[in-house]
């Protein structure tokens, strides 16, 4: 395999990981989306009990 | 016959060489394969939790006189294990961007994060397991606390077991790098870490939240 060929395979396993494992950004959307959802049932449990 | 047999060998040899040149090339749709068997594995993993959370579901109400989980759960102290497991699966993301783009140091300080976080987790769940005990809610005293300290155990142990691994990625990646295989495996622990973050939702949402409702 040329130098080229190899560069050309690596360059498309790289597309491909982006493709399926997210980024950056998209992995802080879930983090903020996923805190967001777990504190609104907890608020609204512990005003509960407050009442 | 001999010149038969030398045949067949020979071909056998070939179709052995062949096989060894086609793996060589289908390394990446083995590592499919391979992610794909550790998610059927997580479906039977999820099959398990459903029958622990079923049979909390049927037992929670059979507290013996004894306590009720209006009465030991402490939803702040929830709140900050839920917090670090959900911020322990973030970091896990870094670690497995970082592996991706072959950062091998940068790898290793996002897993170690990682695996401080599950271990905060696991102190804090150890903890509340020894206060519950010392104080005579102990798991044999009621249907409801067996129930419990089965299901929160259950997700424990499954922690641990993430924690285990993931010292040994830890040693696997400072020692070997990022290779293909490697980086199946993290991949493998990162799908186990986050299904374990998966259920920690549900446990808090119907044991702790519901309970203290």
């Amino acid at each position: 395999m040329s130098h080229s060929e190899t560069h050309a395979l690596k360059q498309m396993q790289s597309d491909h990981h982006d493709e399926s494992h997210g980024s950056v950004k998209t992995y802080l959307i879930g983090f903020v989306l996923s805190i967001i959802l777990t504190a609104i049932p907890f608020y609204m449990v512990i005003t509960l009990h407050l009442l | 016959v001999s010149t038969l047999s030398a045949n067949l060998e020979s071909a056998n040899l070939d179709s052995v060489s062949h096989d060894d040149h086609a793996h060589a090339h289908d390394h990446h749709d083995t590592s499919g394969d391979t992610i794909f068997g550790f998610w059927l594995y997580l479906m039977t993993d999820c099959l398990l939790f459903a029958s622990f959370f079923a049979t909390y579901a049927v037992l929670f109400m059979n507290t013996a006189g004894g306590v009720s989980g209006k009465d030991i759960f402490e939803l702040d102290f929830v709140a900050v294990e839920t917090a670090a497991l959900l911020i322990s699966s973030i970091t896990f993301g870094f670690a497995m961007i970082a592996a991706q783009g072959q950062k091998k140091a940068l790898t290793l300080t996002w897993l170690f994060i990682t695996f401080c976080l599950g271990a905060a987790f696991i102190g804090m769940e150890i903890y509340e397991f020894h206060h519950l005990i010392v104080h005579g809610n102990g798991p044999q005293q009621s249907a409801f606390l067996t129930s419990f300290f089965s299901l929160v155990g259950l997700h424990g142990l499954h922690v641990t077991a993430g924690l285990i691994w993931m010292t040994i990625m830890m040693i696997e990646v400072a020692k070997r790098g990022l290779g293909k295989p490697t980086v199946t495996r993290l991949s493998c622990l990162s799908l186990f870490w986050h299904f374990l973050d998966i259920v920690w939702i549900c446990v808090f949402t119907v044991v702790y939240l519901m309970g203290a409702m």
